[in-house]
């Protein structure tokens, strides 16, 4: 028996047992400002499989029930949360011209660098639906997440989390507007929200800003009308979308969240 | 119970979009139950063997699934071929072996790796030649078939665009490759136990990221007692620890502000550039000298010596200095198997310099199907080439602090720029997407572009079943573009979504870089950037003190962590694991090596 061997395993083995216990502790460590992050493994334990590669293709998703959903159009005036993380900045620039040409009131909720992992954690999204009581919601979220490797697995669950929030409330979840191919955040958002739910930015082209990533005012009005579009033409739940020819004044009420300390 | 099962399946079966990490839970489960069974039957020669070469295979299936076929027959070749040539009485039947073995293994890692470059590039020649009618007219004068074939492949536009690279197949090619050489050359009698040969080229550790651990360094290892010491066990954990350090803490973090710069270099100023090369220089170092560790790390714990492959690359004086430091294992071999048998130095001077450039031109290509490394490998083969010939004039110079200073500081600079050659790649400008409805209906067949003015148009054909000849079902239109990528997949209506992206080359996004940081880099940048991304600029001085920290001191630190007390170990354990875990959450990027 060599001794130091044993006693190296017993290090490996008493790490594991740390951290897997932490893992399905329902109290968080913090030091400091600083939240001690679990180790994946109720998450990889809990997480429903999915299906992986090109079985995608004959699985059959949640937005295969699409049809069987009943299309509703609405004529009054919403009461709509655009909510999500920077890159709606561009976008309520001209939803305010959208609400104020057809009458619909609108609150901003931005939560910089935030990533489905932080909406689907906290009760961001239920606080601001319980404050503001939204008729609609326009979720604007996945852009920091777009080279998250087996995203999938990792992000289903806060997916799934988000989702659940919504409760009945009619939503989109507006995809990121990609520049770069991403690891499958708008693949997994599709297959959990549905076809119903989901707008598809990255098949838009855009004129970006400095930083590459965000699109220019300019473009981002262009990706707001092609949202209005969709809700009227695609959307199960759709609503009055004229789109405007002038700029509406007065500032868009905006709340700003700062990035979390992780 | 489904959900138990498809756990297990996570954990056993192979994931092509996650292939096992040494900083993976997976393996931190896989290695907790190998290690304990390990230790539980290490003094039974065979057993454990057995069990390594299991453990290897397995470790090889979650890394390229079924391809771990093609590492047995590797396996089961060489050593048939090592003792083909050790039987043989005649050298020139000895070198017949040889170059079959060498032939295979080169065919094999040939094929996986440079079969689209070759054809890519033979499909551009021969549209090049296009524009040369009497070239064209007297190679068709020569032989008509062949150019028409060639012609054929040029019109489609032929790739194999779906060939895998099995992972690590470039490492355990060269393995096997120096244990025939060695064989050959009379410095290593072959081993006739076929367990112990596919024990040394399925050695987990070193399997799919080496080192290239050369056969004369491992086999005598495993032909005796399997003799674990204490200390290398304690020194073995420690390179785990700085190893899960190095990869997942700071080269994983830092790599995600290297990538979003690479990605568009000109949207960002030129001190921001600078950062992300500076970043991407730290990031490769701490990236694979980190996996190297941990590599050599495990193999300690297991009783093996695989010796050394980073030495403080970054302290080098000169570029030769530079090579005797980074990636040791793929040098040696280079210098051994490559440099040696052209004939090294022994030729002349001139033969001299031009070995050396072909080896790290060879080198270069070693490193990826790819022009760019080719020129990254050629420039460092010419800078070898003239550090050589200049040696003798830099030899009389005095060895005071400012000259040690400059010859680092033309070092350093020097390894940095061709590092952004090495991590530039295409990048897309502009795209744009359309759809084609029911895709099962289209074949893509090409792409051509024709320069109007300013202005270039894309004309993507598809076969649509019915036509006879080539459709355009779509012309899109760009002003400057290197080259046009196109992209199509098949979306959740079973559409056919096609992007095409007009790109700029990854030389001129280099030289985008360059240009960026000697025009554009300005000290105003310095504290709003500090500002912005404290974490990185943390963890990048973290990284680059770790370096520049003296090698004594190094082993110094590494000596009072062996000697600590058991609970000194396991906080610091738990701390490094904690630590990974921190940063992990911030997503994590894949093993750069492993691309080659």
């Amino acid at each position: 028996m060599n001794k130091t061997l044993w006693q190296f395993i017993t290090i490996i083995l008493i790490t594991f047992i740390l951290f897997f216990a932490y893992s399905f502790a329902d109290f968080e460590i913090k030091a400091g400002d600083i939240t001690l992050q679990k180790a994946g493994f109720k998450d990889f334990l809990e997480s429903v499989p999915t299906a992986k590669g090109k079985a995608l293709k004959n699985f059959k998703r949640v937005s295969d029930t699409i049809n069987a959903e009943k299309v509703v159009t609405d004529t009054t005036a919403q009461r709509i949360l655009l909510i999500g993380d920077s890159m709606l900045e561009g976008l309520m620039l001209r939803l305010k011209d959208y609400a104020g040409l057809n009458g619909h009131e609108f609150k901003s909720v931005i939560w910089y660098s935030s990533q489905s992992k932080w909406y689907g954690s906290y009760d961001t999204l239920k606080y601001f639906i319980r404050t503001y009581k939204p008729t609609y919601v326009m979720l604007v979220l996945g852009a920091n997440e777009l080279f998250v490797p087996d995203i999938k697995t990792k992000r289903l669950k806060y997916v799934k989390n988000i989702i659940k929030d919504m409760d009945t409330i009619p939503y989109v979840w507006v995809g990121p507007p990609n520049w770069k191919d991403d690891t499958g955040i708008n693949e997994l958002i599709l297959e959990n929200a549905g076809k119903s739910h989901y707008f598809p930015s990255k098949n838009l082209t855009y004129k970006r800003f400095k930083d590459g990533a965000h699109p220019t005012h300019e473009s981002a009005a262009i990706w707001m009308d092609s949202i209005a579009s969709w809700i009227r033409t695609k959307s199960t739940f759709r609503f009055k979308m004229v789109q405007p020819t002038e700029k509406y004044k007065g500032s868009p009420n905006a709340t700003l969240l700062q990035p979390l300390k992780e | 119970m489904d959900l138990f099962s498809a756990r297990l399946r996570d954990i056993f079966l192979y994931d092509s979009t996650s292939p096992i990490l040494f900083n993976s839970g997976t393996f931190f489960i896989l290695f907790l139950f190998f290690i304990t069974i390990y230790a539980l039957i290490h003094k039974n020669r065979l057993s454990v063997s057995l069990f390594v070469i299991a453990f290897g295979y397995f470790f090889y299936y979650k890394s390229s699934g079924l391809y771990v076929i093609l590492l047995a027959l590797t396996a089961i070749t060489d050593f048939s071929l090592a003792l083909a040539i050790d039987k043989a009485k005649q050298r020139k039947n000895k070198k017949l072996f040889l170059v079959f073995g060498v032939v295979i293994s080169l065919t094999v890692l040939g094929f996986f790796k440079y079969t689209n470059f070759i054809l890519e590039n033979l499909t551009n020649f021969v549209k090049y030649l296009g524009d040369f009618p009497a070239v064209v007219q007297f190679i068709k004068s020569l032989n008509g078939d062949v150019f028409k074939s060639f012609e054929e492949i040029a019109k489609n536009n032929f790739q194999l665009t779906d060939i895998f690279l099995p992972i690590g197949v470039s490492f355990f090619t060269f393995q096997s490759i120096s244990y025939i050489i060695e064989v050959y050359r009379d410095k290593l009698p072959p081993t006739r136990n076929f367990i112990d040969y596919s024990f040394y080229i399925t050695f987990f550790p070193q399997l799919v990221a080496g080192p290239i651990v050369k056969a004369k360094l491992f086999l005598p290892q495993i032909t005796g007692k399997i003799n674990i010491r204490k200390e290398e066990i304690w020194a073995g954990l420690w390179l785990i620890m700085t190893g899960l350090f190095k990869k997942a803490v700071i080269a994983d973090y830092i790599s995600q502000y290297n990538d979003f710069v690479f990605s568009a270099p000109q949207t960002y100023t030129g001190y921001e550039n600078l950062m992300a090369i500076l970043g991407y220089t730290l990031q490769i170092y701490c990236d694979f000298s980190g996996y190297s560790d941990m590599a050599i790390g495990l193999g300690k714990i297991m009783g093996f010596d695989l010796g050394i492959n980073f030495n403080f690359p970054y302290k080098s004086l000169n570029i030769t200095d530079f090579w005797r430091r980074w990636h040791i294992s793929l040098s040696t071999w280079l210098r051994d198997y490559l440099y040696i048998s052209m004939g090294g130095n022994r030729k002349g001077k001139w033969k001299t310099y031009r070995n050396l450039f072909l080896t790290m031109f060879f080198g270069g290509l070693w490193h990826g199907a790819n022009w760019k490394f080719v020129i990254w490998g050629s420039a460092h083969g010419l800078a070898l080439a003239i550090h050589k010939a200049l040696k003798s004039v830099l030899d009389k110079i005095p060895d005071i602090f400012p000259v040690r200073f400059t010859a680092w500081f033309l070092t350093f600079a020097f390894v940095i720029i061709l590092w952004i050659f090495f991590r530039a790649t295409d990048i897309a400008e502009n795209s744009s997407t359309f759809t084609l409805p029911n895709a099962a209906n289209y074949t893509y067949i090409s792409a051509t572009t024709a320069q109007n003015d300013s202005t270039k148009t894309v004309q993507v054909y598809f076969f649509d079943g019915k036509t006879p000849k080539d459709t355009v079902t779509q012309i899109v239109a760009y002003a400057k573009a290197d080259k046009i990528r196109v992209k199509s997949k098949i979306n959740e209506n079973g559409d056919l979504e096609v992007t095409v992206s007009t790109m700029i080359n990854a030389y001129r996004v280099a030289l985008i870089m360059m240009k960026k940081v000697v025009s554009e880099t300005s000290i105003d940048y310095v504290i709003p950037f500090w500002t912005a991304h404290q974490t990185w600029m943390i963890l990048m001085l973290i990284g680059f003190l770790m370096h520049a920290n003296p090698t004594l001191w190094t082993e110094k630190i590494k000596e009072i962590y062996v000697r600590s007390p058991y609970i000194i170990k396991l906080i610091t354990f738990v701390i490094v694991v904690q630590l990974v875990i921190q940063f992990k959450s911030a997503d994590v990027q894949p093993f750069i090596y492993f691309q080659f």
